[in-house]
């Protein structure tokens, strides 16, 4: 289980982050939506412990964040990055092999090789394994390091997956195949979050949704209970006609008009 | 599999590098002597019909200088394999972080002002004044660019990046005004000093670049996972479980350690910090658990080599051998670089 309270962050006076609360049951998925530079990946920064809090604190099972080991934590959380730079010239298996790293000192045993095959095999990657990571294409790095991220957590209980952004540049049946895989995961009893752009694709798999606005937590619900065209208008700025799928009952938008300066632009 | 090839060969041709460092100077000695004299410093056995004459010259000139080349080199291939991983930069080097750019300033300013300045100290020190006042130039320096890079108590690599190259500018300058208030004679030893040369080879020093050279080859391949880690990004690495300020500063300790030992005894050698582990990736990949080990072996042996032609080629004088490393490596490593173009750039 997963609580923040009161999470707050402050740099150089100004507030990235202002009295953020939720709480993340095992088994649930929930997307964090919101503009650009509303605090999304500053949160996911807390939530995974590379930056402390200037207020507030996030309890992680029970205990505070601060007071895991870097190993111990490994083990239990990983984070998919925004954006990725391999400054070194490393092979794919390479680069999956890494998210084995607290698991073994020096040489992989057996079971990391298998972990490293499977998720490479999960996140479609096992014809690049000996290709350069440098020479791969935006999608195919980002599903590199989402088979990495999982290696990290494989097999583990207790497991806190963090993605920020993590389907940017992939095509739509990888976005789609990724968003099931973290769903499918989310049903196994791991906790996850995932910062997305596109409020289809989060209503249609994560139980919940975390809206958020300038530093602030605005809501946070079921998709239904969240996805309103006042609410989109107020975080986004764009007028939305919301839809229910008559099939699977999932929540859609589509966007009507954007205001840019006082002028505004149909999209029909 | 690859990689264990190039071990293989690595090791095979630092032995024949070896001997033939033993065998081949000013004065010749025959293979088999020379094979005779190993064998009974190893204490395999200890009564062999050995010459007098070449056993003398093997011991007293020929191995401390060939070891020494071994170690010089290995100090600066290893280390800046790990320099250039925390630096997440293919143009990083021991020198860069100032090791060289201090203990030159240092050594300069002992050559030139020798008798008005360090008159006491030399008394102390005797000829090893050079080599202490260098390491710690070298450590002086190196400590500033890593003060100065301190934000909020963390390493900043690109702070260290930018005051690396500060204060070497800074040290760079000094050592040009030394140069210029200094004779002739002492403008030809700084210049000579600062192109590198292994001929003050000694027991006393092989002895003393020892430990500090084995420091770095045992702990600096141990962290080759938290090495590896870094290419990630220093946040990506913490999210692995590693303690990256942890990891900067003891990398950045054993190699100042290692390579402010080798400059003390030897001067400058350029190159080798820089682009031996360039040439060993292209070799066999980026994995610092071969990466490191790999770059130690092959600048012990461009060093071996380039001692060797630097002292036989223009017999009986010796050229620097800092000149050598950089005629001999750079079309080597040229070679690879334009063979391996494509699997760089894309």
């Amino acid at each position: 289980m997963l609580v923040a309270e009161n999470l707050t962050y402050t740099i150089k006076k100004h507030t990235i982050l202002k009295g953020i609360n939720f709480v993340i049951q095992p088994g649930e998925m929930l997307a964090l939506l919101g503009a650009n530079g509303a605090g999304k990946s500053t949160l996911i920064k807390m939530l995974n412990a590379e930056q402390i809090p200037s207020d507030g604190k996030v309890l992680f099972f029970g205990s505070d964040l601060k007071s895991y080991s870097p190993v111990s934590l490994a083990k239990m959380r990983a984070t998919m990055a925004q954006h990725h730079h391999v400054s070194a010239d490393f092979t794919v298996a390479e680069i999956v092999m890494m998210g084995r790293y607290p698991y073994y000192t020096h040489n992989p045993k057996e079971e990391d090789l298998i972990v490293v095959r499977e998720t490479m095999c999960l996140c479609g990657v096992d014809h690049l394994e000996q290709r350069s990571i440098l020479s791969l294409s935006g999608g195919e790095k980002q599903r590199v390091h989402l088979a990495r991220v999982l290696a990290q957590l494989w097999k583990q209980p207790n497991c806190l997956l963090l993605l920020d952004e993590p389907i940017s540049a992939m095509d739509i049946r990888f976005q789609h195949q990724t968003l099931a895989l973290a769903r499918a995961l989310a049903d196994r009893g791991w906790m996850v979050v995932a910062v997305l752009h596109d409020i289809n694709l989060a209503a249609q798999y994560a139980d919940r949704l975390l809206l958020m606005k300038n530093g602030r937590k605005l809501m946070d619900g079921t998709p239904c209970e969240v996805i309103n065209s006042r609410n989109i208008y107020t975080i986004f700025g764009i007028d939305v006609e919301v839809v229910t799928h008559p099939e699977t009952l999932h929540t859609y938008i589509v966007p009507k008009m954007v205001h840019v300066n006082g002028l505004s632009f149909g999209m029909i | 599999m690859k990689k264990k090839i190039i071990y293989v060969l690595l090791v095979a041709l630092l032995a024949i590098a070896t001997l033939s460092s033993l065998a081949l100077g000013a004065f010749f000695i025959p293979l088999r002597e020379v094979l005779l004299n190993t064998v009974q410093k190893f204490g395999v056995c200890s009564d062999l019909p050995v010459d007098e004459l070449y056993s003398g010259i093997i011991d007293l000139v020929r191995w401390p200088r060939t070891l020494l080349g071994i170690l010089v080199g290995a100090a600066l291939g290893i280390s800046g394999a790990a320099i250039q991983s925390i630096f997440r930069n293919p143009l990083a080097e021991p020198g860069l972080i100032g090791v060289s750019a201090g203990a030159s300033l240092v050594a300069a300013s002992i050559i030139a002002f020798e008798t008005v300045m360090f008159a006491t100290l030399g008394q102390f020190l005797g000829h090893y004044l050079l080599a202490v006042g260098a390491f710690a130039g070298a450590g002086v320096a190196t400590w500033l660019v890593y003060r100065i890079s301190l934000y909020e108590g963390k390493p900043h690599i690109g702070t260290m990046l930018l005051a690396g190259v500060a204060i070497n500018a800074l040290a760079g300058s000094l050592t040009g005004l030394v140069s210029f208030l200094s004779d002739e004679q002492q403008l030809r030893s700084i210049t000579f000093w600062m192109l590198g040369s292994l001929g003050g080879a000694t027991w006393d020093s092989v002895w003393t670049l020892f430990p500090f050279v084995v420091a770095a080859l045992v702990g600096l391949p141990m962290m080759a996972k938290s090495l590896n880690a870094f290419a990630l990004g220093e946040q990506e690495a913490q999210q692995l479980g590693q303690r990256p300020n942890r990891i900067k500063m003891l990398v950045i300790v054993l190699a100042t350690m290692a390579v402010g030992a080798a400059v003390s005894v030897s001067g400058i050698i350029g190159f080798v910090g820089l682009l031996v582990p360039h040439a060993v990736r292209m070799l066999g990949g980026a994995d610092n658990r071969y990466v490191m080990p790999a770059s130690a072996l092959l600048g012990a042996l461009i060093l071996t080599l380039a001692d060797l032609i630097a002292r036989t080629i223009a017999m009986p004088s010796e050229i620097p051998i800092g000149v050598v490393t950089a005629l001999l490596g750079t079309p080597l490593f040229l070679y690879i670089l334009i063979r391996d173009k494509k699997k760089i750039i894309v």
